[in-house]
């Protein structure tokens, strides 16, 4: 039985228990994953991510408990380059290019702005609409670790290796700006359905943020950090960083999504299980 | 829970084994959009590998058997037997990013064929849409021209390939930019008046690149490409006169001294002194457009009674 459906069926399992209000949706988008031939979401087709992204409830989103990220100047994320010019709405026609070539063509045009700038350049510059993403949210977190020791902090946040972008972006949103502005939300599992590391929190402890799996030590998963979500962020509200994240920097450092890390992620699931 | 394969034991991550098979493997699921999740989430398939390349266990390993890999994936490409628009543009993205060498000739010979090309199943935009995606694929093997002591066979007969889509009224913009870029084509001697005439949409490029030239180029091509307005009537005049202030230019008729464009702290002086016309153009220009309009409108109705 491949280890991708054990870990999709834990899930399962967990959500009927931690957030039981999200059952009816997690069932109907397993009914169309059933009848798209997929036996997990996960590492589904084009063809079926295709259909999944026109289904209302693998989009619904964002619903969540209301957070207020906790105190602190800045939320941050971590980005492929070609993920902001793909979920960028208004993108300048200067810019219309960004869309098309290559990631790492991108990536140096925005490095000469950033040398340029000294330093954080506004997202306002390159786009007049606003910030979405896969699904049509964005994932955040307060860990301003992820400037400095960004493949560590990153796998601090759930992310393994292999979705760590070699041309990646850091993100940050003002705290106080983005208040008033935005709804941030308590991640749902309808939320992080599409992903294999997302920890479901119980809705019955109405917590104040989501909490991420800490992939740092793939052989003792633990609970890591605070993480939110956003529905669309106005451009003028977020700053971008190119950071460069080649071989070198993530030498000794390496944790793919393998059958090690779903052997852990399939104990830390069961764990949540248990009673 | 159904039996099936596990993913884990038959797909070993090509970042533990790079061999040449492995990424081969490899580059076909990517091309046939077999993992489409995981390519959204690194925000690309270009991405997608060169990731894969820096969390290989031995990085220089990995690298040399992709570029084999892909030599190989692209050695067995018929472009016009692309089962997809997705597969195509997927295999397009690796062209681009990576420049294997087999792939220049795949898509000088996709775009020598013309339109006659594609899927049964794609409609005409997709069409479009790979030409344009394979002339931008074409354009990373060239960014740039090679020495005249390096003039390759390749070069030239990219170059003949862009003179060939000058020809074609919806690529004659991004031909004409590129074969300025390489320098295959000048300026002067009245060839910018040529090309306005025969590809009215170059206009554009045309007039941000001239403004941007040095003395005397751009006084005489400015000055060529303003009497070709003046000529055409209103409509192109005022095309120029949008794409000068598109820059923050201007052109202003001052008496005694002729046109002059203001483009920043430069003046540019235009050699026509066809003052005339451009007040008349100016004067009568909207006057006639509504004269035309109405005229076309009764004609369409008396047609469509």
């Amino acid at each position: 039985v491949s280890t991708q459906l054990v870990i999709y069926e834990l899930r399962r399992k967990t959500a009927d228990l931690r957030q039981p209000r999200h059952k009816v949706r997690f069932d109907l988008i397993a009914e169309l994953l059933t009848k798209f031939g997929e036996s997990q979401p996960y590492s589904v087709t084009a063809s079926s991510l295709t259909q999944l992204l026109a289904d209302a409830n693998f989009m619904a989103c964002g619903e969540g408990f209301s957070s207020a990220p906790a105190q602190a100047d800045y939320l941050y994320r971590l980005s492929p380059v070609g993920s902001i010019a793909k979920h960028c709405s208004g993108l300048r026609a200067a810019y219309a290019h960004f869309g098309s070539q290559p990631a790492a063509m991108t990536w140096r045009e925005l490095q000469s702005a950033s040398v340029a700038a000294k330093g954080w350049i506004p997202l306002s510059e390159y786009a007049s609409g606003t910030l979405s993403g896969f699904r049509g949210v964005t994932w955040w977190s307060t860990s301003s670790a992820i400037l400095s020791e960004t493949i560590d902090a990153a796998h601090l946040l759930g992310m393994p290796s292999n979705w760590i972008p070699v041309h990646a972006i850091v993100l940050r949103c003002s705290a106080s700006l983005a208040h008033g502005t935005r709804r941030w939300t308590v991640p749902t599992t309808i939320d992080g359905i599409h992903s294999e590391v997302f920890h479901t929190t119980t809705d019955a402890d109405a917590p104040a943020a989501g909490t991420t799996v800490d992939l740092r030590d793939p052989l003792n998963l633990r609970e890591g950090t605070q993480e939110y979500l956003a529905t669309p962020i106005p451009t003028p509200l977020i700053d971008i960083l190119p950071v460069d994240l080649p071989a070198s920097a993530r030498k000794g450092r390496t944790v793919l999504l393998d059958a090690v890390l779903r052997k852990a992620l399939t104990a830390y699931y069961s764990a949540m299980l248990a009673p | 829970m159904t039996a099936e394969p596990d993913r884990d034991s038959l797909d070993e991550r090509v970042e533990y084994h790079p061999t040449v098979d492995r990424w081969v493997l490899e580059l076909e699921r990517l091309i046939h959009g077999a993992l489409a999740m995981e390519v959204d989430r690194i925000g690309g398939i270009d991405e997608y590998v060169s990731t894969a390349i820096a969390n290989s266990r031995d990085v220089p390993a990995a690298r040399k058997s992709f570029r084999s890999a892909l030599e190989r994936v692209v050695w067995s490409w018929h472009p016009e037997q692309a089962a997809s628009h997705e597969e195509a543009s997927n295999m397009l993205s690796f062209l681009e990013a990576f420049t294997p060498s087999t792939g220049f000739s795949r898509l000088v010979g996709f775009l020598n064929k013309g339109f006659q090309l594609g899927t049964a199943s794609e409609s005409q935009t997709e069409r479009s849409d790979i030409h344009r995606r394979s002339l931008s694929a074409l354009e990373s093997y060239f960014p740039a021209a090679p020495s005249e002591d390096h003039m390759s066979a390749p070069f030239k007969s990219y170059v003949r390939l862009l003179r060939k889509y000058l020809k074609i009224p919806q690529y004659s913009d991004y031909a004409a930019n590129r074969l300025f870029d390489l320098d295959q084509m000048s300026l002067g001697h009245g060839n910018a008046r040529a090309l306005l005439k025969s590809n009215p949409r170059v206009l554009h490029d045309l007039i941000i690149r001239l403004l941007d030239a040095p003395e005397p180029e751009s006084s005489t091509e400015l000055s060529s490409i303003y009497e070709v307005s003046l000529d055409d009537g209103a409509k192109t005049l005022s095309d120029f006169e949008q794409t000068l202030a598109s820059v923050k230019a201007r052109i202003k008729h001052l008496p005694g001294k002729g046109p002059l464009i203001f483009y920043g702290k430069k003046q540019i002086k235009l050699s026509t002194s066809n003052r005339g016309q451009y007040l008349a153009l100016h004067r009568w220009g909207p006057r006639t457009h509504g004269l035309e309009a109405k005229l076309d409108r009764l004609t369409t109705s008396r047609d469509d009674g």
